[in-house]
Parts: C-alpha cells; sequence; structure tokens
C-alpha cells in the first residue's frame, strides 16, 4: 500500500509553538509544492463543506434551536449524554473561563490581558467536542497548573506588548466549582447555528478578544519591564540553547537523483544538544568525536537543520556549505576538527604499528629459523674443514716418508754407483788393448 | 461557499531567540497505523530556483496541549518521507 494511503489527512488545531529540537526541513520544488498544496487545499474545502453540512442540518430558527437546546439539558438531566447536549455544555465552560480570566477580581498583583492563546489553550477545537465535555471542562480548568493560565510564559507564549497577569488560583478554582455546581438553566442562552459552528472550530478568539479590549483600564497594573523580564526567562529556559558555544545552523545542500517527484534527501543525522557538528567530511568528524573518550574531544553542540536540495538541471549550487557562526563558535569549530584530523592521524598510525608489529614478529621467526640453519652449516663445515686438514696431513706425512725414502735410495743408489765403479776399476783389465797372458 | 477558497491555516512559531513568526501549515496528516500526527509547515523561503522550503514537525497531543516533536527516529522520518513524496506526485 502506497504511503499515501496509510495516513489521513487532518485539520486540527496547532497554536502557538516552540521550534522543536530536531526539527527536519525538506526543500520541494516548486511543482511539487504545489501539488501538495493544492491537495491540502482541496482537502480542507471539502473538510469546511463537511461541517457546514453538519451545521446547516440544524435546525435554523432560533425557536427550534431552543428547543433542541432544551431537549438536550432535559436528555442530561435524565442521565443521557449525547451530542446536542455537547453545545451547551461547551458554552458554558466558554462562559465560565472567560468570565472568570477576564474579571479583574480574580486576578493577583498582575493583570493579563487575555490572549487567544489562553482561549485555545482552553481546548475549544473540534477535539474536544468527542470528549466527555463535562469532566474534561472541568478538569481542565481546576487541574490547569497556575503557569497554564500564562501560556505566554511557560508555553513559549506570546510576547507582545501587553502587561501578564498570574491569576489567582484558587480563587479561579473556586469560582469553576461553583459556575458548575448552578443549575444549567442558569446558564441557558440561545445558541445561534454560526455560534456553534464558530465555538466547536475553536473561534472564540474573537469573543475573546473582544472581552479584552472590554476591559477595564483601571484595573490594570502596568509593569512591562518586569513582565518581560519574567517572559524572557521563560522562554530562554525552555527551548532555547542559551550557553552553548554555537548559536549556529547548518544547511547542507547537495544534488539529488529523484528527478521524478522532486524531493529526495541527504540523509544527515538529527542533532541533540549533545550531538556533534556535521561538517564537511561528516563521517569521520562524526565517527572520530563519538567513538573517543569524552575526555579525548569535546563534543559540540549546535541545533542542526535538515534540508535538501532538489535535482537541479541547472548544476549549480552544488554542496554549498552555509554556516552562520560567531567567533566562538569557529574556534571550537576549528578545535574539533582539529581534533577529529589528529584522531584520525593516530588512528592510522596505530594500524600501522599494529601491522608492522606482526610483521615483526613473523620476521623474528624466520631470523630464529635461519639462525638454526645457520649453525648447522658451520658446525657441517667445520666437520668438512677438519677432515680436509686431517687429509691433509694425512699426505703431508705420506710424502714426506716418500722424499725420504725417496732420498734414502737415491743415495744408496749413488752409493751402489760409486762402489760398482770403484769395483769394476780395479779388477777388471781394461777392455780391447791387453792380450791375456796365460800359460 | 463552493467557490469560496479556504483561509490559510496559519501558525504562530517561537524561534530560539524569541520572537514569533507565522508560518503557514501547507499538510498534516496522521499515520492511521500508530496515529501519530505530523504538520508540514513553510516560512515561504524560497531558493534562486523557486524551490521551497517546508519544515516536519511531529505533534504531541497526548498532555492535552498540541506541542512540536521533533522526528527522532530515523524509520519513521523515512516514512513521512515517503508520505510526502506520494503527496508530491501529480495524479
Amino acid at each position: 500500500m502506497p504511503e499515501e494511503k496509510a495516513i489521513e489527512l487532518v485539520d486540527r488545531d496547532v497554536s502557538l509553538q516552540s521550534v522543536p529540537q530536531n526539527l527536519r526541513s525538506i526543500r520541494f520544488k516548486k511543482k511539487s509544492f504545489e501539488v501538495i498544496s493544492s491537495k491540502w487545499n482541496d482537502f480542507r474545502k471539502e473538510a469546511s463543506k463537511v461541517e457546514e453540512k453538519s451545521v446547516n442540518t440544524e435546525p435554523r430558527s432560533s425557536e427550534v434551536e431552543s428547543h433542541n437546546f432544551n431537549t438536550g439539558m432535559n436528555e442530561v438531566s435524565n442521565g443521557g449524554e449525547k451530542v446536542t447536549n455537547i453545545v451547551p455544555r461547551l458554552e458554558k465552560k466558554t462562559n465560565i473561563i472567560r468570565n472568570v480570566l477576564s474579571s479583574p477580581k480574580y486576578y493577583g498583583d498582575r493583570v493579563i490581558k487575555l490572549k487567544d492563546y489562553m482561549i485555545k489553550n482552553a481546548r475549544f477545537n473540534s477535539h474536544s467536542i468527542y470528549s466527555t465535555v463535562d469532566e474534561a471542562a472541568h478538569q481542565e480548568v481546576v487541574s490547569m497548573k497556575e503557569e497554564e493560565y500564562v501560556p505566554s510564559i511557560k508555553n513559549n507564549g506570546n510576547v507582545r506588548d501587553d502587561i501578564i497577569v498570574v491569576p489567582d488560583r484558587e480563587a479561579v478554582q473556586k469560582t469553576v466549582d461553583n459556575e458548575f455546581s448552578k443549575k444549567e438553566e442558569d446558564l441557558v442562552r440561545n445558541v445561534t447555528a454560526q455560534e456553534v459552528f464558530d465555538i466547536t472550530n475553536g473561534k472564540v478568539e474573537e469573543v475573546a478578544n473582544e472581552e479584552v479590549t472590554n476591559m477595564p483600564e483601571e484595573n490594570t497594573v502596568v509593569d512591562k519591564e518586569q513582565i518581560r523580564k519574567a517572559v524572557d526567562e521563560a522562554i530562554n529556559g525552555i527551548n532555547v540553547q542559551k550557553g552553548t558555544s554555537l548559536g549556529a545552523k547548518l544547511e547542507k545542500y547537495t544534488d539529488l537523483d529523484d528527478k521524478e517527484t522532486g524531493l529526495d534527501e541527504l540523509d544527515t543525522p538529527k542533532t541533540e544538544a549533545s550531538n556533534v557538528i556535521d561538517f564537511n567530511n561528516k563521517e569521520d568528524v562524526e565517527f572520530a568525536l563519538n567513538d573517543y573518550d569524552t575526555d579525548y574531544v569535546d563534543k559540540v553542540e549546535m541545533p542542526f537543520a535538515e534540508s535538501v536540495i532538489e535535482d537541479n538541471n541547472n548544476n549549480n549550487n552544488n554542496n554549498q556549505v552555509r554556516i552562520d557562526l560567531d567567533s566562538d563558535s569557529i574556534g571550537a569549530i576549528t578545535d574539533a576538527v582539529d581534533k577529529a584530523e589528529s584522531i584520525d592521524f593516530i588512528k592510522s598510525l596505530r594500524r600501522r604499528v599494529e601491522d608492522l608489529q606482526q610483521k615483526q614478529k613473523a620476521s623474528s621467526d624466520r631470523v630464529l629459523e635461519a639462525e638454526k640453519q645457520l649453525g648447522e652449516s658451520e658446525n657441517r663445515k667445520r666437520a668438512a674443514i677438519v677432515r680436509l686438514e686431517d687429509y691433509a696431513k694425512s699426505l703431508e706425512n705420506d710424502i714426506d716418508t716418500k722424499e725420504h725414502n725417496a732420498k734414502q735410495y737415491s743415495e744408496k743408489a749413488k752409493r751402489n754407483e760409486e762402489l760398482v765403479e770403484e769395483m769394476l776399476s780395479t779388477i777388471l783389465p781394461p777392455t780391447g788393448t791387453e792380450s791375456t797372458r796365460v800359460r | 461557499m463552493e467557490n469560496q477558497e479556504v483561509e490559510k491555516k496559519m501558525m504562530s512559531i517561537v524561534a530560539e531567540d524569541g520572537t514569533i513568526e507565522e508560518v503557514e501549515v501547507i499538510l498534516a496528516f496522521e499515520f492511521k497505523d500508530n496515529k501519530k500526527e505530523y504538520v508540514i509547515y513553510t516560512k515561504n523561503e524560497k531558493d534562486e530556483n523557486d524551490n521551497v522550503t517546508v519544515y516536519v514537525s511531529n505533534v504531541d497531543r497526548s498532555s492535552g496541549d498540541a506541542k512540536l516533536m521533533g522526528v527522532e527516529d530515523e524509520e519513521e522520518w523515512n516514512r513521512v518521507k515517503d508520505v510526502l513524496r506520494e503527496l508530491s506526485k501529480v495524479e
């Protein structure tokens, strides 16, 4: 089911309001905006036609209305509760509250002029009609806290040139109780269809304003400065973030892709009073400021308005960042960004160190292994050297021996030759020249 | 009455600095399943391309008074955006 079908358009009263903390904003293309506005206006037109029709089905003549009015009251006295009873009861409530709050004798030292918001705050809207009016009306007035009588102070109410009063709540309460205890017949008056329509649609401020302007001036106590100061203090204490380091509003504009509906959005985080700044490199700053100890980085407070730009065929004003800051705010942002950058750098450094540590361990293992292999090879080398040395030694010895023998043999041979020479020269005649003289 | 245009629905907003400004409500709706109510209003701020900024708030009536609240939940916000997308389509 499309989302549109899952909703119901409503047109209820929303009186004076303060800007909520996490205000969301969206930027519509002109055409899309017009489509939505048109649908809203059509809905309100239809709703007003239905209202008028339901009002017009009531008897138009005052005589008939009176008759219905009395009928309604009889039904009440008999214990029944009909919709027709709501009109007189609502009127009664209107009168009670209006009379009480506009009567100076029930005021305290300061006097207030009724603001339309006070009347609206008595909940004279269509929603009230369908509640249990008696109980609701009684409870609303009687149980209202003092500040609710003065919504201009406690409810971020109107700040205008009026003077402000805090009514005597006990006196108000007593009067309301007395009023409610009166017979309803005493409060009956003719009600026209238009008045019914006006009351049930929360349009009593016109009456209230009229009554306000008729308030005798001599009953008013003027203390504008004091009141204005009280109002400022009250308003400042509620939703205005005084004392934060930033009073900025950051708006970020980016191009979007949704051309069909003209509506798309850059999802940026909402901010609360303690949220971080979304500043350019949003994810990094956000991560840095959120995922580290608060001792490490100061969080920066800033109200935040999320806004969206439509897909722009003209291809302009991309990635504009508009910031409206005072010097303190700028300093705070700069510090935060510096810290965020430092944090980022430190993070990457940490990762690098951890990586190197792992590599170092692997290298150490390889060194140990190589060392072991080296030791073993050294041993083998030494063993080989020893063997070679021994072999060389043995060869040398053998050579010495052989040399010695050779020398000896040579000397002996030489002596033998000498001896042979000597023997031959003494014994044997010389060969060839001598005859033999033997007889 | 048939041809009569309805008046603009206005709302008074107190800004952070305490000033009051009148804004125009351009849409208000309630989800049928969870009965959460939202109001969309504009200050008629337009940029150079005639794009209009609108603001979205949740309306909390639980205390009796109507109070504007922020849209806290991202899922909720996405849902609201889906509604606005649908409503902004030409039928």
